[in-house]
């Protein structure tokens, strides 16, 4: 490889009102708030950070057991634990703000008027971007059941737009009979990119040898065994919507995200596999990067919809 | 490219790095002991920190106790077979390459008081550490190592071997001996790893004659660095429950404010 003294190629891409250097992005929960990660990779290196998910009032979580390994994935049954909005704004957003960088900040509601409350507060905050969490399946109320029928999320989407003007992501899970039913409905009420997948909803047990006790998680599954799930769900909605597209769902490898970008990713979360490498999102930036150069490609938009319906035949 | 690769190399402080395989044996039943090479392990870190293992194809690392620093930039992990992942490691031969990230989640303190170190079966190592760390110092202390049967780890003077079969030092477990060898020992504090029901009675135990007690606690672990939430224990901190992350803000807590089951 010889000396290259400037990019030769263009990764940026445009996600409502934010224009990324480069379309990988950190998914919600995997990390942190702020900084946690500074002591692997340079977060200046990535496209964008999403926050751990906030909710207006603080949040314990949910009891022992939270996780569970399975046989390429992993259940997580969390419950959204966090320290709130209004500790999020006081600690958390000045360290964020100071890493120069761009991030979007993902909230949680049980409520449309809470989501409206959140969406409001980082108005007030200048936050320029905020990715609604509609699909978490590990809280009792709210989350999940927005995401859900076309008419709720209509209602708390436009709910929010009333209130918020910045950049507004959001993020969709595939627990719905749909899926391009309510990724149309998100763009109508006023979303400007759709993310996806969250996790799926899923089981695991344990059951003693002698068949008389078990332990049981239920939960959300991520990693690369959902990413088959990601990848149609992907290219079901791509094909109804304008808005960018941001993909995720067991991205782990180059090849990973070169699959979701041919049916029609704009630009993909990493989650889990962050998880299994600390450093995974840079480096996935450097071979994304070393790859377009390789193969002459000269900006991300070549990358996008290669695959097209046509092609399925 | 050439600039991100530079500017990111200030940035791996805790890893991911890449070690060859020195020694991997079995010390006693089911338990092992891994030798890895790593500058930045034997400077960086302090009895009660952990590193984090790449097994195989496993989805998440598995987290080990440092268990002793070498001069040669080597050091000790030892650990139990317990699962996939430390089923992986028996498998792993001198020259294999292993990838961990580290040190991880904080220390026991060191003080200068009269130590009592206890480490039985899956905590041994911990407690190893420590005892390497406070000789060093000059600390007095005394170790107990209790495991099922004989193990092979040559430890200092003022050293107590428990096994369950009798095979080696004193029969029996820790509630067998321990109020003994508090009494011989003159014992100030007390730090123990292990499994819980040994570290609850430690505590009981430490509670009963006035000792501080720090203990090691193990949990399973998704992220490892502190953002999953995924081992988070209620413990108690100045009368009221609060929630910690046993990565992060552990895996090592005053014994006192621990909930036993």
């Amino acid at each position: 490889m010889g000396v290259k003294n400037q990019k030769t190629v263009d990764l940026s891409v445009k996600i409502g009102f934010l224009m990324l250097k480069n379309p990988v992005i950190t998914a919600s929960g995997t990390f942190g708030y702020t900084n946690e990660y500074d002591e692997f990779l340079n977060v200046k290196n990535l496209g964008a950070v999403v926050t751990k998910g906030v909710t207006l009032n603080p949040k314990k979580g949910n009891p022992q057991p939270r996780i569970k390994e399975v046989p390429n994935g992993l259940i997580n049954s969390i419950g959204l634990e966090n320290v709130g909005i209004y500790e999020f704004i006081e600690k958390k957003l000045p360290v964020l703000r100071g890493n120069d960088i761009d991030f979007i900040v993902n909230i949680a509601g049980e409520s449309p008027q809470e989501y409206k409350k959140l969406a409001s507060i980082c108005q007030e905050n200048n936050i320029d971007a905020i990715e609604l969490n509609l699909s978490c399946p590990n809280v009792n109320k709210g989350c999940l059941e927005f995401g859900k029928d076309e008419e709720t999320l209509h209602n708390l989407i436009s709910t929010v737009r009333e209130a918020y003007t910045g950049t507004l992501v959001v993020k969709l899970g595939s627990n719905v009979s749909f899926p391009e039913k309510i990724a149309i409905t998100a763009q109508k009420a006023g979303a400007d990119a759709i993310s996806a997948i969250n996790t799926v909803k899923a089981m695991n047990l344990s059951i003693n040898k002698d068949y008389k006790g078990f332990k049981f998680i239920k939960g959300g599954l991520s990693g690369p065994c959902i990413k088959p799930i990601a990848l149609n769900f992907i290219y079901e909605i791509k094909k109804h919507i304008n808005i960018p597209v941001i993909a995720m769902g067991g991205i782990t490898t180059l090849t990973d995200m070169l699959e979701f970008f041919a049916v029609g990713a704009d630009a993909i979360q990493v989650g889990t596999g962050t998880f299994s490498h600390p450093n995974l999102c840079e480096r996935l930036v450097f071979e994304l990067e070393n790859f377009m150069e390789s193969n002459n490609y000269n900006n991300l938009q070549e990358l996008i919809g290669s695959l097209r319906t046509e092609d399925l035949g | 490219m050439q600039n991100l690769k530079n500017q990111n190399s200030t940035f791996a402080k805790k890893g991911p790095f890449f070690s060859k395989v020195f020694e991997n044996k079995e010390i006693s039943k089911d338990i092992w002991l891994l030798k890895l090479e790593s500058r930045e392990i034997v400077e960086n870190s302090l009895p009660g920190q952990f590193v984090s293992i790449k097994c195989k194809d496993l989805i998440l690392r598995r987290p080990f106790s440092v268990a002793k620093v070498y001069e040669d930039n080597t050091f000790d992990l030892i650990y139990k077979v317990i699962g996939e992942g430390t089923q992986y490691l028996t498998e792993l031969k001198a020259g294999d390459t292993i990838d961990f990230i580290g040190p991880m989640g904080n220390s026991f303190s060191i003080e200068n008081k009269n130590s009592l170190l206890i480490g039985c079966g899956v905590g041994i190592a911990p407690i190893v550490y420590m005892a390497q760390i406070l000789g060093s110092k000059g600390i007095n202390h005394s170790t107990i190592i209790g495991t099922r049967t004989n193990i092979d780890l040559k430890l200092g003077k003022n050293s107590y071997y428990l096994t369950e079969d009798g095979s080696c030092g004193l029969k029996g477990r820790l509630d067998h001996h321990l109020e003994d060898i508090i009494a011989e020992t003159g014992a100030e504090k007390i730090y123990i790893c292990g499994p819980n029901p040994a570290m609850k009675y430690a505590t009981d135990i430490a509670k009963k004659y006035g000792l501080e007690i720090e203990v090691a606690l193990e949990k399973v672990m998704a992220c490892g660095t502190g953002v999953c939430m995924g081992c988070v224990i209620e413990i108690m901190e100045n009368g009221e429950h609060v929630q910690k992350r046993v990565c992060r803000d552990g895996p090592v807590f005053n014994g006192a404010n621990i909930l036993w089951e």
